[in-house]
């Protein structure tokens, strides 16, 4: 830890004058792009989705979440490849337009433009909980505003965002550490913000000192984020009395239909879609060479450290949660904060950390090596993911009243039958969400996982990656595919659970 | 006697004390009202009987075995009292039946059908929670109470969520259940009908002190205090030359002619006979008809001498 | 059902805890390589030796750190990368051991190979010019300082100064010509960028075709690979721009070449098994697979590229000692931020 305070002033002032307040503005024109298209991708079809009927809402009731499946880093290649020169939009263009074509021809690697991919594939974190907000709204405030005379727009603008604000911001602040986390895409597109500022540091430099200077630079100014969030909208924090009423929908008239439609499509086409076709075409004309012994181990391995660290993210925050709910400490408040910090953190900032911590660990206590062992893999990302798997359960815990702890307690349940009769059945649908959530995020994985996996292994992320890298994206899109058609499957799997917990 | 609560002391800061040294027991079978307004602090009290809270000095006894004291403290799960909470935490992921059973010793199982019949749930024991009225729910959390047969049973604020018609009948089917099971009660409410109704004995709880505790009947004619007198029932302000005295409204007789002559001012409909709102001097007063009273009417009141409620004069500022 | 779930779970977790590589027959690389060919040799080498190979994947500064911090329990024996300015780097940390492989001179052109001794060439690839057949004629490209001259303004296309490659063409002209020449001829080059730098090499090529820029600084790797692809646009793209090899008259230096060199970790656990995938690797069996199967050029002068590659015709390399690539590194990243080279 000492390391941090010895301040290499030279290295870190060269990089201050020359590139951070470069990056930094980049960062931030980034963060600002994603948040406001993520929102639009989100805000919109949430709100249609819950309130109003219209054909095809079932359907993008399911798929809107999906493009969650896509790793950021996938999306960004795809869709560069897309719209490059070669790719199928231009070459369309050419072929059959060419007097139009030119138009088209345009430098596609803009700040602008990875930050519109980027909320593409990151928008669903804000879907999600907007969506589960504005049904548990349900209509009586609906009814209300409409009975007071305000119109639908007027109902959501002054009722049901006010409302919905500190959920919106929860997704909201995902999207911004996703954002500040993404590496590969950002480098891609020649967009340089402040992780590339750590790496460069790191590796271009070789000053960890000043890269681990940068990272905590970084990670309290997300804390700053944070409370500053929690700050402004702790007096929107209210508490509302949750409709259990199943909630009526709006029927659609045609032309709100077809606007329903477009709204909801957006981001369904764009998200998910496209680059699904695109994928599974290059897919289908490469598949030939694919050895199919070693996707099956890939794919082993990748569900492998997936379940381990879904297990182990949910074993560990469940009894995080039960822990506080049963003692009520005040300092574990703070604790609890402090466990969700790591996905604030790059992953391969994480990583070097583990290993300078196992190093020490090892020289000291025992012989054999734990670096390069699952175990410190699957450590690694239990804490950069500990965050996402922790929300729905604390926040499942949150929404049961004191009320069924005392109850059971007088009923005669000690701690082991309240946690064994009580807890874990009531949350288990929060647990589910946790675990799936966990589970697509490491398959996800890149940076940790090329850092600190063991001998011989590899995983669909790292495979994809490396074919990427080397400029060979149709040959890693099986690879990809996989994690596409994995994550799906357990999207709608998520989605279902959802709405078993939360009728409508 | 069988609940013994003596120099119970409970805060949650030392600069407010929630429950003040309260003392006061209890009878096996009794059911006792515990009346106060919101936020008295009458949950916590009940808290303190089940275990979930810790008391700060003094002590508690059921059936002579200590729950709680300076040097010891049972387990709520250990007591065997049951608590049946305002907002009828059934829990979402169990059935009625298995909501009833939860954590169940073997040896109650027989009694099930027994309690379902009592309560009236019979047809619902598959249904969940969120499937059950308000008044289902009520009756499925006491069924979950007393099916264990517990030494104490503890109601906090039962009818509260529940709306008037179904109230009353609610309150005596639970009378009924309770009497026939004969379990001592302790019942926590603000509403004075319900305690009236139900209550063997009143207890009336304010600022963290025990204000009276008797049998409904001497409660209301015989207040220790006029916030006691004032909880139950209207009261009249009748000053004589010396001193000041209270009257309920229904002593109050219309007569043809005595000293003491009210404005009619209002004039309610209350179904059996007509509830009349006066003017006495300036004082808001009220009382009794049989017939209707035109308004602006004067009229003649009487009284008898040993109805008139007598407090010192520390004690009349609650009135002011 | 449960219980016994999360127990199992635990239970492999602490098995996983224990699965260690042990030392035996077998050898541990890092490696920044990641190719088909690369398993196929090891594939090879296995059949042959009976040695089990295990690799590590990931970028050669994460390795490095990574092989710093286990110090002396790393399990490493073979540090492989793509770029020579990393095993200089790893030299210089104290990472590497020096490496003897008998006879090394007659497999391996001499200017290859390290003058230090700590690590051995297995490929190299050069940073070459390729250029818009529409747009540009051949007699205007001469060298890689030229193309800091006013005539190419908003016409050269380069990726990121992140890149090592890029790192590296920087180090060899600091090398070459020291550092003011050097960041004039960023300057230059800044000056004339047809767009900020961005995007893979291939995506440089794309960008000559779209008419976004004349000429383009890429690895002939990538133009291989390019020439090779699946996809029929990909292949017209190609097809519209030619390859030059820069600095070649007589009185210059020859064309900026970088090699993929694999070094002996200082604290290797299975040395001789090492030191015999290393003569492997360098062995004529294996290099006649390395460009069979990819488009790099053989360290062995006998060797012929692949087809494609040589449609391009030979080349004077520079000939400039490999290590000094990573001995610049750091004065080429400053000189790249300080003129703006994004």
């Amino acid at each position: 830890m000492g390391r941090i305070f010895e301040f290499n002033n030279e290295n870190f002032f060269y990089l201050w004058d020359n590139l951070l307040i470069d990056y930094s503005r980049n960062t931030f024109h980034l963060v600002l792009i994603t948040a406001l298209f993520s929102l639009l991708f989100a805000v919109f079809p949430a709100w249609l989705i819950s309130t109003s009927s219209f054909s095809g809402r079932k359907f993008y009731d399911i798929v809107l979440y999906l493009p969650l499946a896509i790793p950021s880093y996938i999306m960004a290649f795809t869709y560069s490849d897309i719209l490059s020169y070669t790719g199928p939009m231009q070459t369309f263009l050419r072929n059959n337009y060419p007097q139009i074509s030119n138009f088209f021809n345009k430098d596609y690697l803009q700040i602008e433009v990875l930050g519109i991919i980027m909320a593409l594939s990151l928008f669903p974190y804000i879907y999600t909980v907007s969506r589960v907000s504005f049904s548990l709204l349900g209509s009586n405030y609906i009814n209300v505003a409409k009975n007071l005379g305000l119109s639908s727009f007027q109902t959501f603008y002054k009722i049901i965002l006010p409302l919905s604000r500190p959920a919106i911001f929860s997704g909201l602040f995902l999207v911004l550490m996703e954002v500040l986390n993404e590496y590969g895409a950002v480098k891609y597109f020649g967009v340089n913000t402040f992780t590339t500022g750590i790496f460069r540091a790191w590796f271009s430099m070789n000053d960890v000192n000043t890269a681990t200077q940068l990272s905590i630079i970084l990670l309290i100014v997300v804390f700053a984020v944070f409370f500053i969030e929690r700050f402004l909208n702790s007096k929107y924090r209210y508490n509302y009395k949750i409709n259990n009423n199943i909630q009526n929908l709006v029927e659609s008239g045609f032309y709100k239909t077809i606007i329903s439609n477009i709204i909801c499509g957006i981001p369904f086409m764009f998200g998910f879609l496209f680059p699904l076709i695109f994928i599974l075409n290059n897919a289908i004309s490469t598949y030939q060479k694919i050895d199919l012994s070693n996707l099956f181990l890939l794919s082993k391995n990748t569900i492998l450290v997936a379940l381990l660290t879904a297990i182990s993210v949910i074993i560990f925050a469940f009894f995080v949660e039960f822990i506080r709910k049963i003692s009520k400490g005040k300092a574990y408040g703070y604790i609890n904060q402090l466990i969700s910090l790591g996905y604030a953190l790059p992953g391969a900032v994480i990583g070097m950390g583990l290993i300078l911590l196992f190093t020490k660990i090892n020289s000291l206590f025992i012989e054999i090596s734990l670096i390069g062992s699952l175990f410190v893999l699957i450590y690694a990302y239990v804490i950069r993911f500990m965050a996402v798997g922790k929300s729905p359960i604390s926040s499942s815990f949150e929404r049961h009243p004191e009320t069924y702890d005392q109850t059971a307690k007088n009923l005669g349940a000690g701690t082991f039958k309240l946690f064994q009769k009580l807890h874990l059945p009531i949350n288990k649908f929060a647990l589910m969400v946790a675990f799936i959530l966990t589970f697509i995020d490491v398959m996800k994985e890149l940076p940790i996982t090329l850092i600190l996996r063991p001998f011989n292994f590899d995983t669909l992320a790292t495979q994809t990656y490396e074919y990427a890298i080397e400029e060979m994206i149709p040959r890693s899109s099986v690879y990809s595919l996989l994690i596409i058609v994995i994550g799906s499957i357990l999207l709608i799997l998520l989605k279902k659970t959802i709405s078993k917990s939360w009728p409508n | 006697m069988y609940l013994e609560v003596n120099d119970l002391v409970k805060f949650y800061n030392k600069e407010n004390l929630v429950i003040k040294k309260l003392n006061f027991s209890v009878n096996q079978g009794e059911i006792i009202s515990f009346l106060g307004e919101s936020g008295s602090g009458k949950t916590t009290f009940l808290k303190c009987l089940a275990g979930l809270e810790n008391i700060n000095s003094g002590s508690v006894k059921l059936n002579k075995r200590i729950l709680n004291d300076n040097n010891q403290f049972v387990k709520p799960q250990d007591r065997n009292i049951g608590f049946v909470f305002q907002d009828y935490p059934l829990f979402p992921h169990l059935n009625l039946k298995d909501n009833i059973l939860f954590n169940i010793d073997k040896k109650y199982l027989k009694k099930f059908d027994y309690i379902l019949n009592l309560s009236g749930l019979e047809n619902l024991v598959k249904r969940f929670p969120h499937e059950l009225s308000g008044g289902e729910q009520q009756r499925a959390c006491l069924a979950r109470a007393l099916i264990r047969e517990p030494d104490l049973l503890l109601l906090d604020e039962p009818f509260s969520n529940l709306d008037s018609e179904i109230k009353s009948s609610m309150r005596e089917e639970i009378y009924r259940i309770i009497k026939e099971t004969k379990t001592t009660t302790i019942l926590v409410t603000h509403d004075v009908n319900d305690a009236l109704n139900i209550a063997d004995r009143i207890l009336i709880f304010k600022a963290g002190i025990l204000q009276q505790y008797d049998d409904p009947v001497n409660m209301y004619c015989e207040p220790v205090n006029c916030y006691c007198a004032k909880i139950l029932g209207d009261l009249n302000k009748i000053s004589t030359n010396d001193d000041i005295y209270y009257l309920r409204p229904e002593n109050f007789k219309v007569v043809e002619k005595s000293k003491f002559e009210v404005i009619v001012k209002k004039c309610f409909f209350q179904g059996k006979e007509y509830k009349i709102m006066a003017s006495h001097n300036g004082e808001t007063c009220y009382f009794f008809s049989s017939k209707p009273l035109k308004v602006e009417q004067r009229v003649c009141l009487d009284y008898k001498k040993e109805d008139l409620i007598y407090f010192d004069s520390m004690c009349r500022n609650f009135f002011e | 059902m449960k219980k016994k779930a999360l127990f199992l779970a635990l239970f492999i977790l602490l098995l996983a805890c224990t699965d260690n590589p042990k030392k035996n027959n077998e050898i541990n690389l890092y490696s920044q390589r990641h190719y088909e060919v690369d398993k196929m040799q090891y594939r090879n080498f296995e059949e042959l030796t009976g040695i089990k190979v295990n690799v590590i994947k990931a970028n050669a500064d994460e390795l490095i750190e990574r092989m710093k911090n286990e110090g002396e329990n790393s399990p490493a024996d073979l540090f492989i990368t793509v770029d020579v300015g990393k095993l200089f780097q790893a030299s210089e940390m104290g990472l590497l051991q020096k490496i003897t492989i008998p006879s090394l001179s007659e497999k391996v052109s001499k200017d290859l190979m390290d003058k230090n001794g700590f690590w051995v060439p297995i490929t190299y690839r050069s940073r070459i010019i390729v250029y818009s057949n529409k747009r540009v004629d051949v007699s205007e490209l001469s060298t890689y300082e030229d193309l800091a001259n006013e005539k190419w303004k908003g016409r050269i296309l380069v990726r990121s100064s992140s890149n090592a490659y890029n790192q590296a063409l920087m180090s060899s002209i600091v090398a070459n010509l020291g550092t003011e020449v050097s960041t004039n001829w960023s300057e230059g080059i800044v000056k004339n960028f047809a767009r900020d730098p961005k995007g893979s090499d291939r995506d440089q090529v794309k960008a000559i075709a779209a008419g976004q820029g004349d000429v383009a600084i890429v690895n002939s790797y990538y133009i291989g690979l390019l020439l090779s692809s699946e996809k029929e646009e990909e292949l017209n793209a190609g097809k519209s721009i030619s390859v030059f090899f820069p600095n070649q008259s007589p009185d210059e230096r020859g064309s900026h070449i970088n090699v993929s060199g694999v070094g002996l970790a200082k604290n290797s656990p299975n040395k001789e098994n090492a030191i015999k995938l290393v003569n492997y690797l360098i062995s004529e069996e294996a290099q006649k697979n390395y460009v069979s199967n990819s488009f790099e050029y053989s360290v062995n002068p006998n060797i012929k590229p692949d087809a494609i590659v040589q449609k391009w015709g030979e080349f004077k390399r520079d000939t400039l000692d490999l290590n000094l690539l990573g001995k610049y590194r750091q004065e080429a990243i400053r000189i790249f931020d300080k003129t703006g080279w994004k």
